[in-house]
Parts: C-alpha cells; sequence; structure tokens
C-alpha cells in the first residue's frame, strides 16, 4: 500500500460516492479544474454512481408532500442564471413571484450558510470555493440560506391570511413575518404534518411545530369560497382545556389549486386546526360546522 | 395521488398531450413554470424518495429531505446546464448528495458504528420490484457489482448506500483510510468499465 493517501488523483472514486470530508472535496476540486484527465474520470464514475441510484427501488410520496411544495413554490424566488446574476428571475416568471432577495445565495457566503442550520459542518472548504463553481454536482446549491432569505418575504406574497386580525393589510418584509412562515415551520426539528379530507371536496394538509408554537394549513384542490364568503381557520382547544376556539386567521383566494397560510397567533398544545365558512372579513367565533378538522396532537 | 396536475394555473395555455422529457420540464421550471415542476415531480418524486429513504430508513427525515431536494430543483433550475447532464442526473445527485449530509448531521457516530454492522447496504436485489425498468436496472448494477472483489463491492456500498465517510468506513473495515479510498476507486473504476459508462 502506498501512503499517497492525500494524493487528489486517489479521491475521485470517493468524490463520485459523496463519501468525502468538505476539505477533501476542496482538494479534489482544485485538482479537477487543473487536470482535464481527472475531471473525465470524476465524470465518468458520477456517471456510474447514478447507475447505483436508478437500480434503487421508486418510493411513492404522500400527497400532501407534493401539496406542501406546491404551495412553497409558489412564493419561493427563484434564482437567477448562473454567470452574471443581474439579481431577479427570469422575465418569464410569473408576475407573483417576487424579486428574489437571493443574491447572497449565489455567493459563497450563502454557501456557506447553508450548513450551518441543518448540518452542523464545522467548515465549508472556503479556500476552494471558487474552484468548485463550474459543475453542478459539486455545489449542492443553498436551501436553507435560500429558504431563510424566502422566508422574510414569504408572507408578502398574497397568501392573504390574517389580514383580518394584522395591524396591517401590506406587512413589509421582515423579521415578524419570517418568523411566522411556512418555511419556519419545514425547517423545525419537530416538525410534524396531518392530512384530512376537506367537507365538499379536496384536501387540507396541517404542518405544524410545537416547539414554534406555529402552524399552517395547504389546502389541495378546494374549491373557493362561495361569492361575499371566506374560510376561516380556528384554533379549537381541547374538551379537558375547556373546549376554546379561537380564531386563527382567513383562507382568502383559495382557488381550486394549492393554496397555503400560517395560521396567526399562537397554537397551543392538542388544539385541534378546523376551517369553516364564514361570511366575508371573518367572524370571532365560528357559526357554521367546520369543513375540515385535524387534530395536532 | 391527488389529481394537483389538473390545476388551473396561468402560464398554462399550451399543453402538449405527449409527455416532456424531464430535460424540457426543467428547462421550463426554470422559467418560473409551476405546472412544469409539478410534471417533473410526478416523474422523478418517486425515485428521489426512495434513493434518499434508502440512505437514511427514516421516512418522515426521508420525506423533508426530498421536500428540500424539490425547493432546491425549483430555487436552482435557471442554473442548471444541459451540457453537463440530464436534468434526472442533477436531482438524483442533488438528492444522494443531501442524503449523506443528513445521515452524518443526524446520526452520533456511536449510533452508527452500531448500526454499520447490522444494517445491510445492498441494493436489495430480493426485493420484488413492480417495475420492469427498475428490475432490469437492478439486474445490470448487481451484474457488475459481482464483478468487484468483496471488498471492493462493500466499500462501494458503504460509501453510497450508507452514506459512510473514509474515516468512518475505515474504523469499521479496520484498514487505512488511504485502503478505504482506493477500494472506493478501484472498485468505481471496475463498475464503470462493466456497466459500459462511457469514460
Amino acid at each position: 500500500m502506498t501512503e499517497r493517501h492525500d494524493d487528489p488523483a486517489l479521491l475521485t472514486g470517493s468524490h463520485a460516492l459523496d463519501s468525502l470530508s468538505d476539505d477533501e472535496r476542496a482538494l479534489i476540486e482544485a485538482a479537477l479544474a487543473d487536470s482535464p484527465e481527472l475531471r473525465a474520470e470524476a465524470d465518468s464514475l458520477r456517471e456510474t454512481a447514478l447507475q447505483l441510484a436508478y437500480a434503487v427501488d421508486p418510493i411513492e410520496p404522500p400527497a400532501s408532500l407534493k401539496a406542501s411544495l406546491m404551495a412553497q413554490i409558489a412564493s419561493t424566488p427563484q434564482a437567477a442564471p448562473v454567470a452574471h446574476a443581474a439579481a431577479g428571475p427570469a422575465t418569464a416568471a410569473p408576475a407573483e413571484v417576487p424579486a428574489a432577495p437571493v443574491a447572497d445565495v449565489s455567493g459563497d457566503a450563502g454557501q456557506e450558510a447553508r450548513f450551518a442550520p441543518a448540518t452542523r459542518r464545522t467548515r465549508a472548504g472556503g479556500s476552494a470555493a471558487a474552484a468548485a463553481q463550474r459543475r453542478w454536482f459539486q455545489r449542492p446549491a443553498a436551501v436553507l440560506s435560500t429558504a431563510a432569505a424566502v422566508a422574510v418575504v414569504f408572507l408578502g406574497v398574497g397568501l392573504g391570511v390574517g389580514t383580518a386580525f394584522a395591524p396591517s393589510n401590506e406587512p413589509g418584509p421582515g423579521t415578524t413575518q419570517a418568523s411566522s412562515g411556512l418555511d419556519r415551520i419545514y425547517a423545525a426539528s419537530d416538525f410534524k404534518r396531518s392530512t384530512a379530507k376537506v367537507a365538499g371536496g379536496g384536501t387540507a394538509t396541517v404542518v405544524w411545530s410545537n416547539a414554534l408554537g406555529k402552524s399552517a394549513v395547504i389546502l389541495d384542490g378546494v374549491a373557493p369560497a362561495p361569492e361575499g364568503k371566506t374560510y376561516e381557520l380556528w384554533y379549537i382547544g381541547s374538551e379537558g382545556d375547556g373546549g376554546k376556539i379561537s380564531a386563527a386567521g382567513l383562507m382568502d383566494g383559495a382557488t381550486d389549486g394549492v393554496h397555503s397560510a400560517v395560521l396567526t397567533g399562537k397554537r397551543s398544545h392538542g388544539v385541534t386546526i378546523g376551517m369553516t365558512v364564514e361570511p366575508a372579513g371573518g367572524s370571532k367565533q365560528p357559526t357554521t360546522t367546520p369543513i375540515m378538522a385535524v387534530p395536532t396532537a | 395521488m391527488l389529481a394537483i396536475v389538473e390545476r388551473d394555473t396561468e402560464a398554462w395555455s399550451s399543453t402538449e398531450p405527449a409527455p416532456a422529457s424531464p430535460d424540457d420540464l426543467l428547462a421550463r421550471v426554470a422559467t418560473g413554470d409551476q405546472a412544469a415542476f409539478s410534471d417533473l415531480y410526478d416523474a422523478l418524486s418517486g425515485r428521489v424518495l426512495g434513493l434518499v429513504t434508502r440512505l437514511l430508513r427514516d421516512r418522515a427525515q426521508s420525506e423533508e429531505v426530498a421536500q428540500e431536494v424539490f425547493l432546491e430543483v425549483w430555487q436552482q433550475a435557471a442554473r442548471f446546464d444541459r451540457q453537463r447532464g440530464t436534468a434526472s442526473s442533477w436531482i438524483l445527485t442533488m438528492a444522494h448528495r443531501r442524503a449523506v449530509d443528513r445521515v452524518r448531521a443526524s446520526q452520533s457516530s456511536h449510533d452508527r458504528d452500531t448500526k454499520i454492522g447490522i444494517r445491510d447496504f445492498d441494493i436489495g436485489i430480493d426485493d420484488v420490484s413492480e417495475s420492469v425498468e427498475i428490475r432490469i436496472e437492478h439486474e445490470r448494477v448487481s451484474r457488475a457489482l459481482a464483478k468487484l472483489t468483496e471488498f471492493q463491492r462493500q466499500a462501494v456500498q458503504l460509501a453510497y448506500y450508507g452514506g459512510y465517510s473514509h474515516s468512518e468506513m475505515a474504523e469499521h473495515l479496520g484498514v487505512p483510510i488511504g485502503t478505504v479510498k482506493t477500494r472506493l476507486r478501484d472498485g468505481m473504476i471496475r463498475l464503470r468499465d462493466e456497466m459500459g459508462v462511457a469514460s
């Protein structure tokens, strides 16, 4: 056995299999930039590793996963094409996609930041960051840091929830909004979800985090509220709790597609989340039978 | 599955009956096309969740990672370079990388030390897959893996399907880290040649 194991040329197999540490990855990526032969070997082994992926049995995700995603992307800005990022999504993007505050995401600061919340990497190979720009598979881009940026604009984007209760109709992006966003709930360590049918058609998925005291409802395929009516969300306390019901915001603007809203107010433990049809503008207490109720134990 | 695809969305006017390829869908996703994203998800989410679950085992965590992957697809679609590979390989590579990140972050080393001995990292050739396509792929990969030495095969499977790092594998297998690297590289080169991947 030779002891040349810090030779980057020996790392192509490990690189393809994602088994390198950040330092080792930095080492080989710098070497790949300089050597077309090494690059060719690394690419072919990466392609080979993909065959291992294709041999794995697919698992059909639950429908709620797609519902959550569709709701999430509806208000998630997209990164500009890589080279000369002129900030902001492509012009063909639907109008409601907000101008993207993603400038930092394309930079290395964003890349390194992504490790912080979820994976606790100690370092992220800063020195080799530049060399690593060239191949997509070397840069699993910055979802978490982007999500953080996104959370800031999240509630500004026409979810139309809680307007009856919030002091202002058009809250500017800010930390208060960010801290109640759907992304925060998804990112929580105790993230949970539950899906139920909605009377009259469609499904409602409730996602919540006890740690955050927050929850959100994602409607999928639920018809818009009748003319002059609105959907209103409620916290329904358990009977042991006196069964107290408190308003949790309106779900305006629901279309037949996917629609989400973060509930206003603080969610207490074991509460049931319900939804009723109320006169436009909402009610202080429900006036009709809930069309959906999801316990969040 | 919910028929989410059916919902009406703006920017949805010209729908061709022929199913678009993931590459075409991704190109449309890059322009903010949510309907294309929906189709792309339908085409690849099963593979993504399957792969991530192979590494993480835990279903809830795997679903979270799959969701992160697709959110990243949405965000980064414009940066995908077609010259560099297909949309599905881009997405599966991303999924694998994220699953590895998660597996390393979420398990204490003690946990992994105990698990490494009992978990089974082969590709599950005994599973009866419903899809002919997957069964054929299984066959191909299993046949190619069988050409590796036992040490190479073990290392490749621990790395790819287990998400283990060099040092974890070195410790578990009782060999120097350099040996692990060599086994991985030699194993992958052998696998490549057996599978006829262009080099």
